[in-house]
């Protein structure tokens, strides 16, 4: 056997994966090749490192009561449908919605009040020009009494 | 207790017990498939807890006809691959200039020789070899990778590997012939 097909089958032969015959000649040729030794010992690690690995993974006896904490947290009504992501949105959203609210609330109960003065004064020219000043300068300038007076 | 029954009580009558007992039964195997894909033994820990809370909520259509560890291991391969993928798209993220570049660089998750010298216990070669094996792993294509795995971390037969995977046997056997010949290539190639 040649150095390229001993190191083809090299790792099914450290896996004991071939027929006797295949191993034997595999341990033939490795037994005389000091390349195609070197590869040997250098991959025999491989299920070192992996045995290692597996031997981290101890019994954890909290493991259980954790993912239970976290099953009985997930299965509160609020946190049901929404994703820690989705959580977070939906509050923003939510402050921003209360914002604007305000904000709307103000200008247009301002507005309500304003209305009923003009139904009691019946003077739309009131709201127009408090809000969208015709009048080149002074806001005090317009003569709200005396239309008030007329219309009366 | 047999699986089903256990099951069965979960599902029916939400027993916490039952899935502790399930739990407990399956951890260490949950955690070991895990391992064979994560760079760090925590990152297995925290997996292994998101496995069981996919089980939990996926448990009502669960069909006794497979075997429950046959399910538990599809739900930790597929958590763990989606777990990978999520990290390689956040290292791409920094790589292209968003966020704290030096730790995700050396983040255990994207970076094994971090993760391999982080662990106690090692000599200075096998940090090497762990840090290079699951460097090739990674270079596996997936189910390669996932027949690999399964086969090396969980010493699962042909047949089981192929239950898991819902393929045949035969090609069971050619995934891990695959994987078994491009890691050889990988870790000498890595090596020269
Ligand atoms: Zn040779």
């Amino acid at each position: 056997m040649n150095c390229k097909t001993t190191q083809k089958l090299m790792l099914q032969y450290i896996d004991g994966e071939l027929n006797e015959l295949l191993a034997g000649e595999v341990k033939g040729h490795i037994s005389g090749c000091s390349e195609c030794y070197q590869q040997f010992v250098r991959l025999s690690r491989i299920q070192g490192v992996i045995d290692a690995e597996k031997a981290e993974c101890q019994f954890d006896p909290y493991l259980s009561a954790r993912v239970l904490a976290r099953l009985s947290h997930r299965n509160q009504p609020h946190s049901v449908l929404l994703s820690s992501r989705r959580y977070v949105l939906a509050v923003a959203f939510s402050v921003a919605a209360v914002f604007v609210g305000v904000l709307l609330g103000g200008f247009f109960s301002k507005v309500d009040i304003n209305l009923m003065q003009i139904q009691s004064d019946n003077s739309i020219e009131l709201l127009a020009e408090e809000y969208f000043p015709t009048t080149n300068d002074n806001f005090y300038d317009i003569p709200f009494n005396e239309n008030d007076n007329e219309n009366q | 207790m047999d699986d089903s029954t256990l099951v069965r009580r979960i599902v029916d009558e939400n027993d916490h017990k039952a899935f502790s007992e399930i739990m407990d039964k399956y951890q260490r195997m949950v955690m070991a498939t895990c391992r064979g894909f994560v760079a760090s033994h925590s990152e297995a820990q925290d997996l292994t807890q998101d496995v069981f809370i996919e089980l939990y909520e996926s448990l009502s259509g669960f069909r006794h006809e497979s075997k429950l560890s046959t399910w538990i291991y599809r739900i930790a391969v597929n958590k763990s691959l989606n777990y990978l993928r999520k990290k390689k798209r956040e290292s791409l993220f920094v790589s292209f200039g968003f966020g704290t570049k030096d730790r995700s660089e050396l983040s255990p998750a994207t970076h094994p020789i971090a993760a391999a010298s982080a662990e106690p216990g090692f000599g200075l070669e096998e940090l090497e070899m762990k840090a290079m094996l699951k460097n090739a792993m990674r270079k596996l294509p997936e189910n390669q990778r996932i027949a690999f795995i399964l086969s090396k971390y969980q010493d699962l037969s042909y047949r089981e590997i192929a239950e898991v995977m819902e393929v045949s046997v035969a090609s069971v056997e050619s995934l891990l012939f695959r994987a078994k010949t491009n890691l050889r290539k990988f870790l000498i190639d890595s090596k020269k």
